[in-house]
């Protein structure tokens, strides 16, 4: 009777955990950790990115302009190659405000999705829940709501290589950050949907 | 005392600067319009390269592009963007044609009216050719070296992309040099056209998608 109550909770336990970290070990979250994203957090440089969309089969493209107008503030800019704007967005840690929006765009699943997937990529810091670590990373989990966003971190360089937007049994989002410069940007990054099918890639446009 | 007349000279050269860009007359803004729809109705074909500077407010830089434009009378236009990355797109049979570094789409215009009053925008401001049109309300200027052409839309899908819209004509050619796109937030997109010859054959090949 015992050992079944035991498994039962094993299981329990278990099956609750997100797969993010499965098999990483779980360490006692230091006095100091800090989840941190220095990747849209110098207000000197103008983060322009070719951007490609892939939404439910459609692909289009355009230039994604990210800009630290204050500290946790961004301004986020989509615009065609021709430089006319389909939105215009101000997010920082708990607001946003729609400076400009395309009728197509002006819808509130889209909007949402927007100013979520934008607060998850440009968020600079946070308080850390949970610390994990394996061979290659050390992860820090911050909880946002009823998500949890864990950031991992390159054990090798300490670089942070990938956010994961998770509930409690899923994971939704995911960001990767390669091709990292000197001054800290993040040349090549992609967001992936796992539940619906939204993928995009930004490529850092040089002078 | 040098100083205040350091002051005077700098100001007043700058008055005069601003002076120098004078509204035309009636009768002028008349000449101006059928010289530049005479001119627009002898190019069969434009070729030439362009940059493109968009400007926003809270930028620290541009953001610059460039590439080539062909343009073939009376509406297929082609923008190659090849710097900084590879992206063209051709305007062409009541659609537009997107080549994406090899990656290759098309948008039908008939069923995308954004797109539709962009294209006939685009191939009219190339030429010139929409300076009677009723779609906008137009004045016109000049100084030293350049017609100017200041457009407001009427019509309520391109007023809510753009405020004004600028050509800017060699005085002596009567062809568009520059457009600016002004949006309604006061940023914008300017185009600089240099390089331009006028009926140079284009092979057929530069529009095949």
């Amino acid at each position: 009777m015992r050992y079944l109550l035991i498994s039962i909770f094993c299981v329990s336990i278990f099956s609750c955990k997100v797969a993010t970290v499965e098999n990483f070990i779980e360490t006692e979250v230091k006095s100091d950790d800090v989840v941190h994203n220095p990747y849209f957090s110098n207000a000197a440089i103008d983060y322009v990115y070719k951007s490609d969309i892939s939404v439910y089969g459609n692909e289009f493209s355009g230039i994604l302009i990210l800009k630290r107008i204050a500290p946790q503030r961004h301004r986020i800019v989509f615009t065609s190659q021709f430089g006319s704007t389909f939105f215009d967005i101000e997010i920082g840690n708990e607001s946003y405000k729609i400076h400009s929006i395309v009728e197509q765009l002006n819808r509130k699943i889209i909007l949402n999705t927007l100013i979520k997937d934008f607060s998850l990529l440009i968020k600079e810091n946070g308080k850390v829940a949970e610390r994990y670590h394996n061979d290659a990373y050390n992860v820090l989990k911050n909880e946002n709501d009823k998500y949890s966003n864990y950031y991992f971190y390159n054990i090798f360089d300490q670089k942070l290589d990938k956010i994961v937007n998770a509930t409690k049994r899923k994971e939704k989002v995911i960001i990767l950050f390669n091709e990292i410069s000197e001054d800290q940007v993040a040349e090549n990054i992609r967001i992936d949907h796992k539940n619906i099918r939204l993928n995009i890639e930004l490529n850092f446009l040089k002078k | 005392m040098l100083r205040f007349f350091l002051f005077s000279y700098i100001f007043l050269s700058f008055s005069l600067l601003q002076a120098q860009e004078v509204e035309l007359s009636a009768s002028e803004a008349k000449s101006f319009k059928n010289s530049v729809s005479k001119s627009a109705k002898q190019s069969r074909t434009i070729v030439n390269t362009f940059t493109q500077l968009k400007h926003i407010d809270f930028l620290s830089n541009d953001i610059e592009s460039s590439g080539d434009l062909y343009f073939k009378s009376p509406n297929i236009i082609k923008w190659s963007y090849t710097k900084p990355y590879e992206y063209s797109v051709i305007f062409k049979d009541k659609k537009l044609f997107i080549n994406d570094a090899g990656k290759k789409s098309d948008i039908n215009l008939a069923s995308n009216k954004v797109f539709k009053k962009l294209n006939d925008l685009i191939a009219k401001s190339v030429s010139g050719d929409m300076l009677d049109d009723a779609q906008f309300s137009a004045r016109f200027f000049k100084n030293d070296e350049l017609f100017i052409a200041k457009l407001s839309p009427n019509d309520s899908t391109l007023k809510e992309m753009f405020k004004e819209i600028v050509l800017s004509f060699e005085s002596n050619k009567y062809l568009v040099s520059s457009v600016r796109l002004i949006e309604p937030s006061g940023d914008y997109t300017l185009i600089n056209f240099e390089n331009t010859s006028v009926n140079k054959p284009i092979p057929d090949a530069i529009f095949a998608h």
